[in-house]
């Protein structure tokens, strides 16, 4: 399993999209420090990094859409995905190794986003015990709920085959329950879950939000159904 | 001889539509077979049943002398190095790093293998280029390449001179001849250009309409394809009035536009036919045998399968 995961990092080697996902993720930092600089001078930082929050967390799942659909669309775009299914590997380990792929880039692209923020904050307010656990506590929250959102990603990507349909699928979606995320039953859409638990983690009470143990039941099912979706998606011959 | 590959009564129907049916070819070790067809003729279905892409409605496959089933299908998959319509790769690595990825999941640990099967497509100059900037032609290279890299004893190649110009299709087919013969390999090539398959096979299986038509040698194509002997003359409806009017062992005059065609099961008829078109002075300007070919074969068979 580590040589397939290795083997999918390989495939991301000299890829356009690692720029596409870096520039997504960088993006949304910088305009928080723009404005702390141009609006917010007086203010401590955190206090803009709590306000905007919403905007990391959109650019991180905006990232899953986007990566999961590539990992996947790809391999039918490139006809690699045959070369794949005619090698003695199972094929449900090649794609657990994508799953496995998605969770590595959710951590290191969340770390990205929150260290900077922790750089940016020691910087300008230096850093206290409360603000580094609560920029580390939602890296971590973060990128679990979000890794559990990935398998419906890669189902839609299984089912489509094809990246602009799939992406445009996924983040229409997104965009169209987006609204529902002030709404007290936003769970209805399990994809708001991380984004408000996040937010309310850094304490932006704006909604009330479900406890940790029942958001992660919640992720942890959708996830489990949509994995096993993928795999049989995966292993199907027609 | 061994078989290596065997299906028997093959079949796979997508809804209502019966795309391999019954299918039972037979591919000896040492063999270069052809598998030909037209477009849609389900070749490219055979072939994924084979590799266990496909579920078979009905029938089996057996691979090495064992029935192939969902759980002894990775062991066979080992020995066998395949080739599907295009080759696919990952276009933004190079030559070598899409070879050294196929080399990992097929589980060898031998580096080299990468430069051996780059040195008998002769691709070793090309690479470190990535993917993308590759001409069809090496991609079609590389792709027979990534069968080669584990040494597999059986290749299985789907019209791997598919969208290839005349000088591509040449370099193909003399490295599958290459192949064949310093490497050793049973090769299976599905085509539907005939007459290059012709040039590269010992043995066909015909497939129309998902049905196999014919299973034969090449040299039995060769015994049953008939001859005819071809005459340019200066007068060419006197020359044939006069050969319809003498009593000569032929089959049947065929006439063009600048000669006429006897088909005879006897070629020493020939000096028969000039001797007297030269007393009856008429002037031949050429005279010639004309063997029919596998694509005559060919189009026969599926004419009878048509009527």
């Amino acid at each position: 399993m580590r040589r397939l995961v290795y083997l999918e990092l390989v495939k991301l080697k000299k890829s356009s999209m690692n720029v596409i996902l870096l520039a997504i993720t960088v993006l949304p930092i910088l305009l928080i420090i723009v404005q702390y600089v141009v609006k917010d001078g007086k203010k401590v930082f955190f206090s803009t990094v709590s306000a905007n929050n919403t905007i990391i967390s959109m650019s991180i799942f905006s990232v899953v859409i986007i990566v999961a659909n590539y990992i996947i669309a790809r391999e039918y775009k490139e006809r690699t995905l045959i070369y794949l299914f005619i090698t003695p590997k199972s094929k449900t380990k090649i794609l657990l190794s994508k799953y496995i792929l998605l969770f590595l880039i959710i951590l290191v692209l969340g770390a990205l986003s929150f260290g900077t923020l922790m750089i940016a904050n020691f910087f300008i307010n230096g850093i206290t015990s409360k603000v580094l656990a609560k920029l580390l506590g939602a890296w971590l929250i973060g990128t679990v709920m979000f890794f559990l959102l990935t398998s419906v990603v890669v189902y839609v990507a299984l089912l489509r085959g094809d990246f602009i349909s799939s992406l445009l699928i996924s983040l229409v979606f997104f965009m169209f329950t987006c609204p529902f995320m002030f709404k007290n039953n936003y769970y209805i859409f399990p994809n708001l879950i991380p984004i408000v638990t996040v937010s309310n983690f850094l304490n932006i009470n704006k909604i009330k939000s479900m406890d940790y143990i029942r958001s992660f039941s919640i992720l942890g099912v959708v996830f489990i159904v949509f994995l096993y979706l993928s795999i049989h998606r995966f292993n199907r011959k027609e | 001889m061994s078989d290596l590959l065997v299906t028997n009564n093959l079949t796979k129907v997508f809804k209502s539509y019966t795309a391999v049916n019954n299918v039972n070819l037979h591919v000896e070790k040492g063999d270069v077979y052809g598998f030909i067809g037209q477009n849609g003729a389900g070749k490219t279905t055979t072939i994924r049943l084979i590799l266990s892409l496909l579920k078979p409605t009905a029938g089996y496959v057996e691979l090495f002398g064992d029935k192939v089933t969902n759980n002894n299908i990775y062991s066979y998959l080992r020995r066998i190095g395949a080739m599907i319509e295009m080759p696919g790769f990952y276009l933004n690595l190079t030559g070598q790093e899409n070879l050294d990825i196929h080399r990992i999941m097929m589980g060898i640990d031998d580096k080299s293998s990468i430069e051996r099967a780059l040195n008998i497509v002769k691709l070793n100059e090309a690479k470190d280029k990535k993917v993308k900037n590759y001409s069809l032609g090496m991609k079609q290279r590389l792709g027979i390449a990534r069968t080669l890299l584990h040494d597999p004893e059986l290749l299985i190649l789907d019209e791997p001179t598919n969208g290839l110009d005349p000088k591509g299709i040449i370099e193909i087919r003399d490295l599958i001849i290459d192949i064949s013969k310093n490497q050793g390999k049973t090769i299976m090539i599905s085509s539907h250009i005939l007459n290059e398959v012709e040039k590269m096979v010992n043995k066909v299986g015909i497939i129309n309409k998902g049905k196999m038509l014919a299973e034969v040698e090449k040299d039995e194509i060769q015994k049953r394809c008939k001859k005819s002997l071809l005459y340019k003359v200066d007068d060419l409806k006197k020359a044939v009035d006069i050969i319809n009017s003498k009593q000569i062992n032929i089959d049947k005059i065929v006439m063009q536009s600048d000669g006429f065609l006897v088909n005879v099961t006897d070629e020493n008829v020939n000096s028969v036919i000039t001797k007297i078109l030269v007393e009856n002075n008429i002037m031949v300007k050429e005279s010639k045998i004309v063997t029919s070919s596998l694509e005559d074969y060919f189009m026969e068979l599926t004419e009878m399968e048509s009527v």
